[in-house]
């Protein structure tokens, strides 16, 4: 614990204490920005739970270090031996390709000359202009746009038409105790008679 | 430290140095010439990189053999596959995560034929230090061998991302692309591995 305070740490302070200790590794790997590393640093003037932390790490790391070997000559000779040997041969490299755009060049490596030639240019300039001219005069008026809706408003209506069940949800509900009873009423067509017939029957 | 590993240490650390790093631009021509099959160009990329191959297989598998076998399979396979390499990240990005596929790949077999008690095979370092006689405990005084035996009991992913970052120094950015993980995890993980390795460096030195 940091020895130097007097007063217990309060709550706030012992976060921060924690929150810095999780990052004690990216302090000491200076991953940190300049004025988070500076925090820190006056954090650890003050913790000696943290300075003795950072220390181990330290200390931890140079033993690491420390463990790295002569390579042995034979390695580099051992793979050229089997790549003369094996006969083995680097795979042809691959063009490169952009995220998801489909990889043409792999197919047509002549693609990007033939694309820009004058003659392919202007043709394909001539192409994308009757394009967008053909877009433009075929692309659907707005009577269409009501014509639609009209559709869907006269389904729906039929719909509702043809399944009476379905009709309460339009209508209102009136929830009205009858007789002492828990009833609801002011539903419409066979449904409000569905319910006379159950409230006279079973009502009381 | 006695100054006998200082003097090591020191030995090691100029042996290291002796490469002159590749820039990128000069890295990039000779990549280039290896996609077209110049084997000697290949050469040249394993003197550039076979000290850091070779560390950090030994660094992940604690068994120099085994390390040299891992770094000479993972720089075949380098250049089997230098045809897909498209300069999207470093080459030592791309060939570290080789290496990196390899070890594992190579600690998953081990552990793989540990389970045929017939084929259990003591010299591997990685046999738990519950099993090794008084004799052999007696030995492991020597820092390196501490510092294996600690490594040993770590989880892999804590093992290649202390190996990563200590040995090889790597920025956290280049880590994150070779263990394919954001930023985020690397510093979390990290921090994981280092309080593991505190810890089981206690207890083996305890």
């Amino acid at each position: 614990m940091s020895g130097k305070h007097l007063l217990p740490r309060s709550l706030i302070e012992d976060m921060n204490h924690r929150k810095i200790q999780e990052e004690l590794s990216a302090y000491l790997d200076n991953e940190l920005s300049p004025s988070r590393h500076k925090q820190i640093e006056a954090h650890l003037r003050s913790c000696s739970e943290c300075s003795e932390m950072l220390a181990v790490f330290q200390k931890n790391r140079q033993m690491i270090v420390n463990i790295a070997r002569p390579v042995p000559s034979t390695l580099k000779d051992g793979v050229m031996a089997k790549i003369h040997q094996q006969g083995a041969q680097p795979h042809e490299a691959e063009p490169t390709r952009t995220g998801w755009i489909p990889d043409i060049g792999r197919w047509m490596p002549d693609l990007g000359r033939w694309f820009f030639r004058p003659v392919t240019a202007g043709a394909t300039g001539i192409l994308t202009l009757v394009l967008i001219l053909g877009a433009l005069y075929f692309y659907p008026t707005a009577p269409q746009y009501d014509e639609t809706l009209d559709l869907y408003f006269g389904l729906y209506t039929e719909q509702l038409e043809d399944n009476p069940l379905k009709s309460n949800v339009v209508k209102p509900i009136d929830a009205t105790p009858v007789d002492g009873a828990n009833a609801i009423t002011g539903a419409v067509d066979d449904t409000e008679l569905f319910l006379d017939l159950y409230l006279e029957n079973v009502g009381d | 430290m006695s100054v006998a590993t200082l003097t090591t240490t020191m030995e090691t650390y100029s042996e290291l140095s002796k490469t002159e790093e590749l820039d990128l631009a000069q890295e990039r021509e000779i990549v280039l010439r290896c996609q077209k099959g110049d084997a000697e160009a290949m050469g040249t990329l394993i003197i550039q990189y076979q000290h850091w191959v070779y560390n950090i297989a030994y660094g992940m598998l604690g068994h120099h053999q085994d390390a040299e076998d891992v770094a000479q399979d993972a720089f075949l396979s380098a250049w089997e596959n230098i045809g897909k390499f498209q300069f999207r990240s470093r080459f030592s990005t791309w060939l570290y995560r080789i290496v990196k596929n390899k070890c594992l790949n190579h600690i998953d077999q081990y552990q793989r034929r540990k389970t045929d008690p017939t084929e259990i095979d003591d010299s591997q370092p990685w046999v738990p230090l519950d099993t090794t006689t008084p004799e052999e405990e007696a030995l492991r005084t020597e820092e390196k061998e501490i510092v294996h035996a600690a490594l040993a009991k770590l989880k892999t992913s804590h093992r290649e991302i202390l190996v990563l970052r200590e040995l090889r120094d790597l920025p956290y950015e280049e880590i994150s692309e070779i263990l394919g993980c954001t930023l985020g995890r690397v510093k979390s993980r990290l921090h994981e591995a280092r309080k593991a390795l505190k810890k089981e460096l206690e207890r083996v030195e305890w």
